[in-house]
């Protein structure tokens, strides 16, 4: 009796380790563009060890439903089921926010402050490290990345439906955006 | 430095040179020191910050994790008209202290604190204006002792309303503004929403198809009835007495009529077992009287009067439940009925006051001339006339307490809405004891009548080849006593002599027939109200309207003759005050005797009878237990009538 | 005994001794659980050894790579048109030994199967339990006649392995004057990186066009008669070069007797079947084939070129506990045609598959399902770029190519009766993410 009891938990225990391996497996597959463990070499590509797990799942979701544009993710989200999507981003979210702040100037970093405190930090927190429960941190995140994602909503050519993030883009001008962006990318712990 | 380490340093150099390489690209040149510019915190959080998410009109409701839809929209028109307006977002919300802020909100607002803070502060601040800061208060109250303030039977965690599961705090209009009288047409939305069933009977009722089809503000809606937030428990009797209360906040007619009945005057005296506007009526799905499925609709109406009257007899659908003697045109019988008994009373209480205060002038005037009769207390009676035996006797005692009791017992009802009554019956020990009481005093009254009757008839049997039907110790009125009632009254003017008189004066013949009326008047109606099932079967209902009206205002006339009229004659004027004990002992002082039935005295004297009823003067302790027994019934029939006629006063 | 004697018996002995040492192969380091030499140090063996140290720090992992720097194949097409510094490709080996590697620079010699030992060049030797072989590709120099080794450095370089020739190449492409034409000859497939002659040929386009060359001329002579986003080049080259004979590039494939035969540097001529193409530049890239360790092993078994492995774990069907990763190997659906591609990508991707085999099996744990992905970024011009991602999963011990998680940029937008064209932003994100991409890839790779 003692035998069996231990080979079913030998083999409950088994089961979801042989899952957790499975995730990992195919989450190191994210590395070689996003990083080992997801923390970014830059600067076009984002971080993504830490972010949130809502965030992450919605995202790519949306990619694999077409519901939003991408370059590359679009075809590789689509390869995976729906259940790897969500071990993916319960992995990823699991995993600590690394900030790396890249340097700024002091100028150049008030510059942004004004529309960063007027548009930005409402939904993703003071100095872009307290987001709200759909929006990512943007602390440390490689600012060249950031500049892309604006660039993608203010685009007419992209579909990205988070409508609120869509509006706040066009709420500041180029130069405060850049700024803003330059900002987010210096904060770090 | 070993081959490894040199390679380990080349590589940290090119390592450094790469993101270097990309600040080129960037066109970065790094001067600072290193350490991100903070932006300081912003003292407090603007509405427009708030409003960016929460006035946004394509995104009204949020999806939150479970899956239900939670409306995040605020409608910043409707709260800039509201009493809210001035209050920033935060001042209320005060758990959120930046933004984002977490999701969902850890606790409710709490409307109470804040409002109690805000009348604290306005009250201590000179010159503030209140607003309707002590009305907000008053109600929070009201709220707080309510049931909706209890935990809930389901969640002890939660009560079971709280201030938001009725009032969006963001949308409370200000009194008289169309907001306001929105909310009004939307209270049983908000009701409904936990009272479901009442909700559907609400809306097929008279008063939900006026709110809902012709949008009437003034029909009832739920607070009307069940208050505004001193809400509890319906099967509880404070609550139903206060919702019958409020019908009549409307339906003021109605409630004049029904504090008029019987059920109105125990509702009154603040008793619930009585029926109330929605035993017979209906609660939520009340339908006017033309509807075929009111419950007051003639074909239901024997059935609503039976939940409780389960004897009742078809009598009871005909009753006027709603009778009103000031309205001709609908109640013509109770119309005529009042006119009839106000006219009674009128008539009679102006005659007899008025012969009341002539009498005590004249005898004043009299005094002052030194005439008439006078009881010297110095040198007191020693003979007195035996005039009562001990059956009057203990009759008139019997019947004055007996009627006093009625009096008593009866006036709480007829005026209910004074203190005096509510003490009264509450002491007693409530509307049933009293009635008890009542109904067993009318029997003894009753029973002391007829056996008087029995009494009378068998003396007048016994004697009926001698007895004089009109004689001089006869009780009929005679010739003589128009007579004396002329010559008395040209006494009172000082334009002739006192009359003389034989054994029974007029005013003592009227105090002896006068009650036979009243018995008839009070008696029969007494036994319709007494038992209304029996009646019903025999009679219309409209009958028993007029019984009750009848049966009161006789009482009432009774009461403030016998207690003014009857104990002026006897005790009051200056001849007698302060007070005859005659009937009490027995036996008269026999100068007093002589002054007032003369003519007996001299016929007596004449056929030598007079010895046989003379008596020695009283033994003290008679004296004094019949004095104060007399004080005590004067006293009472005083305070009685006092009562009365502050009930009457006061009646509205 | 004399002090002379015994000075020359110590120093016999010494060496008889030191020989002995140099020749006793690496004992098991203390309390290692298992040891693993990778052979080659490119994308493939140098993830394989970062990883295996990431994933069980208690496994004794050795690398034998020949150079101390390593220089990135991938968009060294930019450092050719002059687009991008080479030290922006380069690294060393110093983030792999923080790891616990141990990088050993030396060339392996032989490798012994049966005794599990590798002896280097240097007259070290290694024992392993579990062998790494990524030896990249080897030239076939003799497939094109007038071709040699030795050319390839000085005059006709093929620059397929980033480096000195790359460089050269540059400085060739610098010197060609207006009017010139750059002949770049593509050998038959597989190869390495199938879109990086294409992208070449772009970025000298871009070059000529940035150098006011507008007549210079880019000639594709290719053996093959497709290639890989060839829609995608075509349409960039129409927009950006021109196209065709008319334009500034132009490809020729092998049924347009494409295929060059023979080359002659003294009169910088290509010869294909019938035709003669002089250049300026002639970039010849040699037919390819697995690194001749792994030929010397005999693990190259398919045309004698690719090294066969199983799906599981890379590890090689000739040789047991030798695993075969990076550009020599084959795998994937090449009955379907959707082989593996050489790339760094797909390098880096096998090694951490292999990584992750070795550190269940060392742990007595059963061994996870592999997946297989590549990305691979081609840059084109000036803020146009784009890219083609691979999936393979494996089923019932077959690759399986999972075309829904696979593909190449869009072609265009819109439906098929109504097409629309791409918006230029999208390619030029490619550019910028190609970038990022390379970063993390070496990253991911060297640490």
């Amino acid at each position: 009796m003692r035998k069996l009891l231990l080979a079913v938990m030998l083999t409950g225990l088994t089961s979801t380790a042989a899952a957790q391996t499975k995730i990992e497996v195919l989450a190191r597959t994210c590395n070689t563009c996003h990083g080992t463990g997801g923390v970014s070499a830059g600067t076009s590509m984002p971080s993504i060890g830490g972010l949130p797990r809502e965030y992450l799942k919605r995202v790519m979701k949306q990619w694999k439903y077409d519901e939003r544009s991408s370059i590359t993710m679009g075809r590789i989200v689509k390869g995976f089921s729906d259940d790897e999507i969500d071990a993916l981003a319960a992995y990823f979210a699991s995993r600590e926010w690394t900030p790396t702040p890249q340097k700024a100037a002091a100028d150049a970093l008030a510059a942004g402050e004004e529309a960063v405190r007027r548009v930005c930090t409402d939904c993703h927190g003071m100095k872009g490290g307290d987001p709200d429960i759909d929006a990512p941190p943007l602390d440390g995140q490689w600012g060249k990345y950031m500049a892309i994602e604006v660039e993608k909503y203010l685009s007419p050519e992209f579909k990205m439906p988070h409508r609120r993030m869509g509006k706040a883009v066009t709420e500041v001008k180029a130069t405060e955006a850049e700024a803003a962006v330059r900002y987010f990318g210096a904060q770090g712990r | 430095m070993g081959l490894n380490a040199r390679a380990f340093l080349a590589a940290m150099m090119l390592a450094a040179l790469l993101p270097a390489g990309a600040a080129v690209a960037a066109a970065d040149h790094g001067t600072d020191g290193g350490a991100p510019v903070a932006i300081p915190a912003p003292p407090l959080l603007e509405n427009e910050r708030c409003l960016r998410c929460h006035a946004d009109q394509d995104e009204k409701f949020v999806v939150r994790p479970d899956g239900s839809l939670h409306n995040t929209f605020i409608d910043t028109a409707r709260l800039d008209h509201s009493v809210h307006a001035k209050v920033p977002c935060v001042g209320c919300h005060t758990d959120v202290t930046k933004l984002p802020h977490a999701k969902p909100l850890a606790r409710s607002i709490g409307c109470v604190d804040c409002h109690e803070k805000q009348f604290e502060a306005a009250s201590k601040a000179a010159g503030a204006k209140l607003e309707r800061l002590d009305v907000v208060l008053r109600q929070t109250e009201d709220y707080l002792h309510s049931v909706h303030a209890k935990p809930s039977a389901m969640d002890h965690s939660r009560v079971n309303a709280a201030c938001h599961d009725c009032h969006d705090a963001h949308d409370i209009g200000k009194p008289g503004t169309t907001q306001r009288a929105e909310h009004r047409l939307k209270n049983p939305e908000v009701c409904g929403a936990c009272h479901e069933k009442q909700k559907k009977d609400y809306l097929a009722s008279a008063h939900g198809k006026a709110l809902v089809e012709k949008k009437d503000t003034k029909t009832a809606v739920c607070s009307d009835c069940h208050s505004l937030h001193a809400i509890g428990p319906t099967k509880t009797d404070p609550v139903r007495m206060t919702i019958t209360q409020n019908c009549g906040s409307c339906h003021k007619e109605a409630e004049k009529t029904y504090l008029a009945s019987y059920h109105g005057q125990v509702h009154r005296l603040g008793f619930a077992h009585t029926a109330k506007c929605f035993d017979c009526h209906g609660g939520h799905g009340i339908q006017g009287e033309d509807d075929p499925t009111s419950l007051i609709h003639a074909n239901n109406r024997l059935k609503t009067c039976e939940t409780c009257h389960k004897d009742a007899g078809p009598g009871f659908a005909t009753f006027q439940a709603h009778g009103d003697p000031d309205n001709f045109e609908k109640y013509p019988g109770l119309a005529v009925a009042k006119i009839f008994m106000q006219a009674l009373i009128i008539g009679v209480m102006a005659f007899f006051w008025g012969h009341v205060l002539l009498w005590l002038y004249r005898e004043l005037m009299d005094r002052r001339k030194g005439i008439g009769h006078f009881e010297n207390l110095d040198q007191p009676e020693t003979i007195y006339f035996r005039r009562y035996s001990a059956t009057w006797r203990w009759i008139h005692t019997l019947f004055a307490v007996a009627t006093m009791v009625l009096a008593m017992t009866g006036t709480t009802l007829l005026f209910a809405h004074t203190d005096w009554a509510k003490a009264v019956v509450s002491f007693i020990g409530g509307p049933r004891v009293e009635a008890i009481i009542h109904r067993t005093a009318a029997i003894t009254w009753v029973a002391i009548f007829l056996v008087h009757l029995v009494l009378a008839g068998g003396n007048i049997w016994r004697h009926r080849k001698s007895f004089r039907w009109f004689g001089s110790t006869s009780l009929l009125p005679t010739w003589k006593d128009l007579r004396d009632v002329r010559d008395m009254f040209r006494w009172f003017f000082g334009l002739g002599p006192r009359p003389e008189f034989d054994r029974w004066t007029y005013w003592q013949k009227f105090d002896y027939w006068a009650p036979f009326w009243g018995a008839t008047v009070i008696g029969l109606s007494g036994v319709v109200l007494f038992k209304p099932e029996m009646t019903a079967h025999l009679l219309p209902g409209w009958v028993f309207n007029i019984a009750t009206l009848v049966h009161a205002e006789e009482a009432l006339l009774a009461t403030v003759f016998l207690n003014t009229v009857h104990f002026f004659n006897v005790h009051f004027r200056p001849s007698r005050f302060p007070m005859s004990t005659t009937i009490f002992t027995g036996a008269i002082p026999l100068e007093e005797f002589k002054h007032d039935h003369r003519i007996e005295y001299e016929r007596l004297k004449a056929s030598g009878e007079l010895d046989r009823y003379l008596v020695k003067r009283i033994s003290r302790r008679a004296d004094m237990l019949s004095s104060f027994l007399a004080s005590v019934l004067i006293v009472a029939g005083l305070t009685l009538l006092t009562l009365v006629l502050v009930g009457r006063a006061t009646m509205h | 005994m004399h002090s002379i004697l015994r000075r020359d018996l110590l120093k016999v002995v010494s060496a008889a001794a030191g020989v002995a040492i140099l020749r006793v192969p690496q004992a098991r380091a203390a309390g290692a659980k298992a040891r693993v030499v990778v052979v080659g140090g490119g994308f493939a063996g140098a993830s394989c050894a970062r990883y295996l140290r990431l994933l069980d720090p208690g496994i004794d992992v050795t690398l034998i790579e020949r150079e101390r720097r390593y220089t990135s194949c991938p968009l060294s097409n930019e450092v050719v048109s002059g687009e991008r510094a080479i030290a922006t490709l380069q690294t060393g080996y110093g983030g792999l030994s923080e790891r616990g590697v141990r990088v050993v620079f030396d060339e392996a010699a032989r490798i012994d199967p049966v005794a599990k030992t590798v002896a280097t060049a240097g007259g070290k030797s290694f024992g392993y339990d579990f062998l790494v072989v990524s030896p990249g590709v080897d030239f076939d120099y003799g497939a094109v006649k007038g071709l040699t080794a030795e050319l390839a450095e000085t005059r006709l370089p093929h620059a397929w392995k980033a480096g000195p020739q790359t460089l050269l190449l540059r400085k060739q492409l610098d010197a060609m004057p207006d009017g010139g034409r750059f002949i770049i000859s593509v050998p038959k497939g597989p190869f390495r990186c199938p879109p990086g002659p294409y992208e070449r040929a772009a970025q000298v386009a871009m070059h000529c066009l940035h150098h006011g060359k507008k007549k210079a001329k880019v000639l594709i002579l290719d053996s093959n008669d497709s290639f890989s986003k060839k829609p995608l080049f075509e349409e960039a080259y129409k927009a950006l070069y021109g196209y065709g004979p008319g334009g500034m590039i132009e490809w020729v494939p092998a049924s347009s007797d494409g295929k060059v035969e023979e080359v002659d540097a003294k009169s910088m001529t290509c010869l294909t079947t019938f035709e003669n193409f002089t250049g300026d530049v002639l970039n010849i890239i040699p037919p390819h084939r697995a690194g001749k360790i792994a030929r010397d092993l005999g693990l190259a078994t398919v045309n004698g070129a690719w090294c066969p492995v199983r799906p599981e774990n890379m590890e090689s069907t000739v040789h047991k506990d030798i695993h075969v990763i990076g550009d020599a190997c084959v795998g994937g659906d090449v009955a379907g045609g959707n082989a593996f591609p050489k790339s760094a990508h797909m390098a880096n991707s096998q090694a951490k598959v292999v990584a992750a085999s070795l550190v269940a099996k060392v742990n007595g744990q059963p061994a996870p399902d592999p997946i297989y992905t590549n990305s691979c970024y081609s840059v084109v011009g000036h803020e146009w770029g784009f890219s083609v991602v691979h999936l393979f999963r494996v089923d019932s011990g077959q690759w399986v190519y999972v075309k829904q998680g696979s593909g190449i940029s869009p072609v265009s937008f819109g439906t098929k009766d109504a097409p629309k064209p791409v918006p230029r932003i999208y390619r030029k994100m490619e550019a910028e993410y190609a970038d990022g991409w390379l970063r993390n890839l070496m990253a991911d790779a060297f640490g």
